[in-house]
């Protein structure tokens, strides 16, 4: 499936998004004017470096977003033909945790260090469903069985819990209430290698019995490849690439994704050093009107200082925001 | 410390019992394996400390006396007795009698629920005042926390003893309203460091976290930030009452609090305070239990806080 194709209404639309964090050193440009669709079942990567607006796209799905001093200038957040931005405060809460759940990075810190990790999953099943105390322990119990932690656990702390047993429980807090769209930021970023593999596994297990889509936020792009059908490469609060895992990862066509994937060790080939990408990413405060990648970009031209370039589709709905794409300039 | 529902753990447990695959002896030994709950484990660092056992016997004691007074006490606080006026202590009246001939030890043990109870509900009600409104000001921040925090200021800049003087003599002598000024003059610190406690809290990622799965402020206040906040508070709390029991006595002392003939141990200070050059026993006893109550208090506090504080485990 491509991003382009299948018609119909999507299952969730983000549709020009913007969100600035309004500081008292200015106006923190995080999240400009991004779009994306997904269907259901479906899982779309959110892929970029640090402070490139990942996360803020996260928490402005949840309307979750800190104000002040973060604040959604416009756009249109649609799930299933609602849009999520005109909900007040009382609908939204319906929403999280049933209807949109989310993951965070660190499930050392984001599960209460005081509560039983069954009560806690308990919480959410009795916040979301009129069942009793009883049949919620069931359903919590349940949820432990499901991410592979014995029932007998329900009534131990966190601290009692590795790392990786840690994000389980929180993944089975998430996925409690059967919800239609999981949002996971960099759920792995904090587990080792070979726990990072088992969390991955059971996520995608789960998310295929539940029937999930997934928006998978992460800076691992062999996390991409296992794990999403589509994939958005993000550079400084915009997204530069947007295409099937497939159009990405073999017809890169964005500068920045190109040096992204240039920039990892490849196992079978002998090299003294890694190439990165050189200088830093844009002060979001104080964003160039021209492309955003000017100043790093391997590729640029004379044409590339002088506009901001729009997303030219470079076949099947595979997006590229750069002139490169658009057949304005040529590859040098 | 830990929140844990009652009913549901039973509920959880008889549920294990049904499971067949568990077996009775499994679960306890899984149990053992396991580190102990957080409560359980402040405890046994608590009873380590001498000093802070030392203290929680003495506040048992005097808490002892306050509930159980007429076990105790070997006459009733208000039995006259012309005959033994101002007699030192002896084998029948261990700390005396006073100027109308009642036994002085008597009236130390009912003493003690005077103080007791006005140093409980004073805690107890500067606790909940304070609580919310620091945890209010924390959590909501910018405009809000400005106003609360300077109104708690203000309060604050009045000293706590003149405060407290012109509410009693305003509502006039009794234990309510003792109770009531020294709430009024107290709670402004407990609202302050519940305030800090949260702060700090609130950025954590599971506050995050519980907002994410869709829970209501209040509940992530009263659910996932205070219980968190509970260590600072029952610190607090224990200084507090000693604070408490100490203004319970100064009131009491310059006649605004408990009224004499009821023993309260500031008011027999203040009756016993015309005899003190010939009979030293009327003020000795009764200011002896009030710096007795004050300093199990602050050992026992002492020690509470050390037990409550993780990074002392050893």
């Amino acid at each position: 499936m491509t991003a382009k194709d299948s018609g119909g209404t999507k299952f969730l639309q983000v549709k020009n998004l913007i969100i600035h964090y309004e500081t008292d050193n200015g106006v923190v440009e995080a999240v400009n004017n991004i779009s994306f669709e997904m269907n259901r079942g479906e899982t779309l990567s959110l892929v970029g470096e640090t402070g490139a607006g990942k996360t803020t796209t996260a928490l402005g799905i949840l309307s979750l977003v800190p104000n002040p001093p973060g604040k959604v200038i416009g756009g249109e957040i649609i799930l299933d033909g609602e849009n999520l931005l005109k909900k007040n405060a009382p609908q939204m809460r319906k929403i999280r945790g049933n209807k949109i759940s989310m993951i965070f990075q660190d499930p050392m810190t984001s599960l209460n260090p005081i509560e039983t990790v069954g009560a806690q999953i308990a919480e959410v099943i009795r916040l979301h469903n009129k069942v009793s105390r009883a049949e919620a322990i069931q359903r919590a119990c349940d949820m432990l069985e499901k991410v592979g932690i014995p029932a007998e656990r329900y009534t131990d702390f966190p601290h009692q819990f590795s790392g990786g047993m840690k994000q389980r429980v929180v993944i089975a807090i998430a996925l409690a209430c059967s919800p239609e769209l999981l949002i996971c930021d960099e759920p792995t970023s904090a587990l080792d290698v070979t726990i990072q593999a088992q969390v991955l596994d059971t996520m995608r297990q789960l998310k295929d019995e539940f029937q999930t889509s997934m928006l998978m936020i992460t800076h691992d792009l062999g996390v991409v490849a296992e794990t999403s059908d589509n994939v958005a490469v993000m550079y400084a609060g915009e997204i530069v690439e947007y295409g099937t895992l497939r159009q990405v990862f073999k017809d890169t066509r964005h500068p920045y994704t190109r040096a992204l994937f240039d920039s990892l060790p490849d196992i079978g080939k002998d090299v003294e050093r890694l190439a990165p990408i050189k200088g830093m990413t844009p002060d979001p405060s104080n964003l160039p009107a021209c492309c955003s990648f000017y100043n790093r970009c391997s590729h640029r031209t004379e044409r590339c200082a002088q506009i901001d370039p729009k997303a030219y589709d470079a076949g099947d709905g595979h997006l590229v925001k750069c002139l490169l794409a658009g057949g304005e300039v040529r590859e040098p | 410390m830990p929140k844990m529902s009652t009913p549901a753990i039973e509920a959880f447990q008889k549920k294990q019992k049904a499971r067949p695959r568990l077996a009775a002896g499994q679960g306890k030994e899984n149990a053992e394996s396991v580190s102990v709950p957080l409560w359980v484990e402040s405890w046994r660092r608590l009873v380590r400390r001498p000093t802070a056992v030392l203290g929680m016997i003495i506040f048992l004691a005097l808490v002892s006396m306050a509930l159980f007074p007429s076990l105790i006490a070997p006459e009733g606080y208000d039995n006259q007795q012309f005959t033994r006026l101002f007699l030192p202590p002896n084998g029948q009246n261990i700390m005396g009698t006073d100027n109308l001939g009642r036994d002085v030890f008597s009236r130390v043990v009912y003493g003690a629920s005077y103080s007791m109870r006005v140093g409980f509900f004073a805690v107890l009600s500067s606790c909940l005042f304070g609580g919310v409104l620091g945890s209010i000001a924390a959590f909501y921040g910018s405009r809000v926390d400005n106003i609360i925090m300077r109104f708690l200021d203000i309060i604050l800049s009045i000293p706590s003893i003149l405060l407290a003087i012109a509410i009693t003599s305003v509502l006039g002598a009794s234990l309510t309203n003792l109770i009531i000024a020294i709430s009024v003059s107290d709670f402004p610190h407990y609202a302050r460091i519940v305030r800090a406690s949260i702060l700090g809290i609130k950025e954590q990622e599971f506050v995050e976290a519980a907002r994410a799965i869709g829970a209501s402020d209040a509940r992530i206040i009263f659910r996932h930030l205070l219980p968190n906040a509970m260590a600072p508070i029952i610190v607090q709390a224990t200084v507090g009452l000693g604070m408490s029991i100490l203004s319970c006595a100064s009131l009491s002392f310059i006649g605004l609090g408990i009224q004499p003939p009821l023993p309260e141990w500031g008011t027999m200070l203040s009756t016993g305070r015309e005899y003190i050059r010939e009979y030293w026993w009327l003020v000795v006893f009764p200011g002896m239990f009030i710096m007795l109550a004050v300093f199990s208090v602050n050992l026992f506090g002492d020690g509470l806080r050390d037990a409550l504080d993780p990074r002392l485990k050893r």
